[in-house]
């Protein structure tokens, strides 16, 4: 009897750490369909019908359909590289005994200990003498050069792929690089899939890198964009609007979770595990 | 096992898709611009055979944080036939903006702005180029003395030209002064705002006549450091001015003689055309309602502020004067100059000595501007007697005219800025009571020192 | 004949094994670009007087013996320190007790993988969302949590949490354990599954009690990982900088009162122009971290020597 009890309290306590975690989403999405006005003098979980509204002020004063294209632009670009680029460079160093292999990748492993900060104002610097400053590529570029990634595909590479699978194409004359895309790349693309999944959040929500590195508002990503609210006079006045421009930049990660949440938390498992 | 090989299968697509979408866009991209250069190509065989005056060549492009500069170009274009694009900023990111695309020696704008606040930093950083090349010292005459000052580097290279003044005034109701005081003339209400002690006495009698003096106590600011620098000879020097801000500006809050409604709340508009709620701080209006109500009676703000007031006047309008506070400074404007890296420096020069030197321009913005006090000393001279219908017939531009020749520009730091922000805050915990004025005075020294090693703090 | 062929037998080798360079060239080179570059370029530039637009003049240690000297840097380490206390306790305690909770044998709970989905989706919001939306929220006038406390009853009186520095810092220390808490649940979780289920087996045929088998086997084997956790922990809440900088944007008060050591570099480096001296205290957060990060790889050295032995 206790134990049902006790059970039922678990159980009560766990939905209510669940709301705590949802609530503040619903409220956004709840309060993007309402009156400015209305948010302020009441709270509610009822939906109203000023999403429209609210929607055109938005867009008066943001441009969110060129924010939304340039974070996917940045985002997808970056992922791709990154899981192209990181698979490459695990399969090189999981596959092939050259020299100073392991000097190279200790130094890897020691840079992911490098807080993003200390290399930021010497990366402004860069990006100021390259002429790329308001340019989307020091945002895509860099993610070529991802140690985490490469960290975790050489190891998933050594579980998953015996070297010995590489002997058959040799002795049929393949190329070594046609070797790693006809049978490296399938064979990694579970541990991929884990990894794009986090880059491209990451990269979506990325923020101190393209406020300091682009300027113009036509090449602002989402997450600069909100961050501009505050100077925007017309939305400070109109809270429902706000929640919109918000809503916006979370409703896609909150999709893409709902279906890859799997990989996501098994990655960060692993992580925790492997180590 | 199949949702994983279906993963799999959608990103190796993505990534197809990607890398096709990204080799695609660099071939657009050097498309657009191979036609791009055929266009310009194009235009400047068509402007030779059609004998156009300008190509696109020779356009020049302005960046600015001051939509006003649009006017400015549509109207040079008008009467000389050559194409400028004007590129507005957002303040505040503009000298993020300037300053990342300059220090890469960026070509792309040939004239620059900055306001006076920003200037030192850009003097310094190289951006202006120097205008003694185009012989500025003989125009010197024409514009009033501080900005043409303001627009110097510290070696006294004269780098910008601004084609306003923006001396600063208190604007005051004059309805409300013949309520209180049974006058409203500029002269006697300027004696009610003579220096910080009788500011806080008008206050009081302005509260007992049911009304505010100011908005709020930020209305105080601009009289921080007119007379003397906050930095001398790299001490940081506190000034009795500034201390007497604190004490008074401590004294209103405290008192509740201000109406708390911060600048460029919706409060504070509404208060220029009559009534408005007690304590609105930042909220919607529409909230307030059943609120007690007053009304301010003066705001204190440079020239622009004029025109604020009056544009938000409605049925107030013609009620205000304008008169002096307690010492005469300015506050904003904005200055043109040519940037260095400007690959079209005399076209840009053209623009800039058009803006600033020139009196026809200078007498067509006073009017098409309904009122900006423009820099030009002639123009000033000409209009010193015109009569303001909005400010009870007071002959604005003389005041103007009068309270820039006062301005001692040499008392401005590139310090101002930031140093005046730490001032601010110490303010505004001793006025909610979070500090005590020493620790208050303590901490400003404490962030100055952390801020800029360079400034001694003598305490 | 023989030696020639062996020979060229190892060359062919080597030539395959140096194919290894061509795999690994564009990651090095952008690698060397955009990261190592930039970190040495820092370290230089933290000896000079670079302000962004000057030539750089060399100052030796000037910059380091500031960060010393700097009483705002010192509060920002404070404010650091007090945030991430907040967070921390409150991110472990959420994350141990959900352990205990999906680990303990006699209630089974279940739903762990809806749960855990649930309580890491606060960690995918990007920063500003979050901040923007916190910010929102904890408005003194119109904001729904005072609207929330006042329907339920807790207040009667609208409280400024934006506006009281130890209640914004508790807010943002709050936050950050709203983020992360499920993170550590997760990982916390992973340890947990990790450990050997002959462990319990014996327990059980020993007749231990729930409670003794959880102070005996799963605590002491959980105990690297939660330290793990808590210095990683650590390490992410002294570069804290996205959610304090952007709830407080440009409302100078509230920036002082959760200004963190990151914050404070942000702004010697792009409001004052001081890029020299914000690398020098980029450096000595780094040192900082550095010494977190030995303890990090000590413990886990530990770890895995305890599981050896």
């Amino acid at each position: 009897m206790t134990k049902k009890v006790n059970q039922t309290i678990i159980y009560l306590l766990l939905l209510l750490l669940s709301t705590i975690c949802l609530l503040p989403f619903i409220m956004m999405l709840v309060n993007s369909t309402r009156e400015g006005t209305d948010i302020m003098k009441s709270f509610t979980l009822i939906p109203g019908d000023y999403l429209i509204k609210n929607w055109e002020v938005v867009k008066e004063n943001l441009n969110i359909p060129r924010g939304f294209a340039n974070s996917i632009f940045i985002s997808v670009l970056s992922t791709a590289l990154a899981a192209y680029f990181s698979s490459l460079t695990a399969f090189g160093f999981a596959f092939y005994r050259f020299k100073g292999r392991k000097v190279i990748f200790t130094i890897i492993i020691v840079s992911m200990m490098i807080p993003a900060q200390l290399g930021l104002l010497g990366f402004y610097d860069l990006s100021m003498k390259l002429g790329l400053i308001d340019s989307f590529i020091p945002l895509i570029v860099p993610s070529i050069a991802s140690p985490a990634t490469v960290f975790f595909l050489r190891q998933y590479l050594l579980s998953v792929m015996p070297k010995s699978l590489l002997e058959a194409p040799r002795i049929d004359g393949a190329s070594e690089f046609y070797i790693f895309h006809k049978i490296g790349l399938p064979i990694m693309s579970p541990g991929i899939a884990t990894m794009a999944i986090g880059i491209f959040i990451g990269s979506w929500n990325s923020y101190l890198l393209p406020l300091v590195i682009l300027n113009s508002q036509r090449k602002f990503t989402l997450p600069v964009m909100i961050a501009s609210l505050n100077a925007v006079k017309n939305i400070a006045q109109n809270i429902g609007a706000t929640y919109v421009a918000v809503a916006i930049s979370v409703v896609p990660i909150i999709i893409v979770f709902c279906f890859c949440s799997k990989y996501i938390i098994s990655s960060i498992s692993s992580g925790s595990v492997k180590e | 096992m199949k949702f994983k090989r279906l993963t799999a299968l959608m990103l190796a697509g993505m990534m197809t898709l990607s890398l096709a979408a990204c080799g695609g866009s660099a071939s657009t991209t050097s498309g657009t611009s191979d036609t791009e250069t055929k266009d310009s190509a194009e235009e400047t065989t068509e402007a030779k055979d059609t004998d156009t005056a300008a190509g696109s060549d020779d356009k020049i492009v302005v960046w600015t944080l001051a939509a006003d500069l649009e006017q400015f170009a549509a109207r040079y274009t008008e009467e000389t036939g050559k194409e400028v694009e004007v590129v507005v900023i957002a303040p505040a990111d503009y000298p993020t903006k300037l300053t990342s695309a300059l220090g890469a020696k960026s070509s792309e704008a040939d004239v620059i702005v900055g306001e006076p606040q920003m200037l030192p930093n850009f003097f310094e950083a190289g951006f202006f180029d120097d205008l003694s090349q185009y012989n500025v010292d003989d125009y010197k005459d024409t514009i009033v003395d501080y900005v043409y000052e303001a627009g110097k580097d510290d070696q006294g290279i004269q780098r910008a030209l601004s084609y306003q003044v923006t001396p600063g005034s208190i604007i005051y109701r004059r309805d409300l002064a013949k309520e209180i005081y049974g006058n409203d003339d500029p002269q006697f209400i300027s004696e009610k705002f003579k220096d910080f002690d009788t500011i806080l006495a008008t206050a009081k009698e302005v509260k007992d006549a049911g009304y505010r003096i100011f908005s709020d106590t930020g209305n105080l600011r601009w009289y921080v450091n007119t007379q003397e620098p906050w930095v001398k000879d790299d001490v940081l020097n506190l000034s009795d001015t500034a201390i007497a801000y604190m004490d008074t500006a401590a004294n209103l809050y405290q008192d509740e003689l201000v109406a708390f409604a911060p600048e460029w709340s919706a409060a504070w508009y509404a208060s220029m055309a009559g009534e408005l709620p007690l304590n609105a701080g930042w909220s919607d209006l529409a909230e307030l309602e059943g609120a007690d109500m007053t009304q301010v009676f003066s705001y204190s703000l440079p020239s622009w502020g004029a025109l604020i007031v009056r544009d938000n006047a409605a049925d107030n309008k013609g009620n205000f004067g304008i008169c002096k506070g307690p010492s005469s400074y300015f506050g904003g404007g904005t200055f043109l100059g040519i940037s260095a890296y400007s690959e079209k420096k005399d076209a840009a020069w053209d623009f800039v000595k058009y803006c600033t030197l020139n009196d026809e321009t200078a007498q067509w913005w006073l009017e098409k501007s309904n009122g900006d006090v423009v820099s030009n000393t002639a123009v000033l001279e000409a209009n010193k007697d015109y009569t303001n219908e909005s400010f009870g017939n007071q002959k604005t531009y003389e005041f103007y005219m009068g309270e820039a020749q006062n301005i001692d520009y040499s008392v401005k730091t590139k310090y101002d800025d930031t140093i005046g922000g730490f001032w601010g805050a110490s303010i505004e915990a001793v006025q909610k009571g979070e500090m005590t004025k020493e620790e208050a005075i303590e901490d400003f020294y404490m962030q100055v020192e952390a801020t800029f090693p360079e400034i001694t703090v003598v305490r | 004949m023989k030696a020639a062929d062996k020979t060229k037998k190892t060359k062919g080798l080597h030539n395959r094994d140096n194919m290894g360079y061509a795999f690994i060239a564009p990651f090095v080179l952008v690698f060397l670009t955009f990261n190592i570059y930039p970190v040495a370029r820092t370290l230089y530039l933290s000896f000079t007087d670079y302000s962004g637009f000057n030539v750089p003049t060399w100052v030796g240690l000037t910059n380091y013996i500031r960060v010393f000297k700097d009483k705002l840097l010192w509060e920002a380490f404070g404010n650091t320190v007090r945030i991430w206390g907040i967070n921390i306790i409150l991110q472990l305690g959420i994350a141990f007790l959900l352990t205990i909770v999906f680990s303990d044998m006699k209630y089974r709970t279940r739903g762990l993988s809806i749960f855990r989905a649930l309580f890491y989706l606060p960690n995918l919001i990007a920063a500003t969302s979050v901040a923007y939306l916190f910010k929102t929220m904890l408005d003194w006038k119109f904001g729904s949590f005072n609207q929330i406390l006042k329907g339920i009853g807790l207040i009667s009186e609208s409280v400024d949490w934006m506006g009281t520095p130890p209640l914004l810092r508790t807010a943002v220390g709050v936050i950050g354990a709203w983020m992360w808490f499920g993170n550590s649940f997760i990982m916390l979780m992973a340890g947990v599954q990790g450990i050997n289920r002959d462990y319990y087996e014996a327990a059980a045929i020993d007749g231990a009690g729930r409670w003794k088998v959880f102070g005996k086997i799963t605590l002491p084997l959980l105990k690297p990982i939660m330290l793990y956790v808590a210095i990683t922990s650590l390490i992410g809440g002294l570069q804290l900088f996205d959610i304090p900088y952007l709830m407080t944007l440009g409302q100078q008060k509230q920036v002082r009162a959760v200004n963190t050591a990151v914050m404070h570099l942000y702004t010697m480096a792009f409001k004052n122009r001081q890029i020299g001296y914000a690398g020098a205290i980029a450096f000595i957060l780094f040192f900082i971290i550095c010494i977190c990060s030995i303890l990090v790889y000590l413990m886990m050295y530990s770890k895995k020597r305890k599981e050896e032995d």
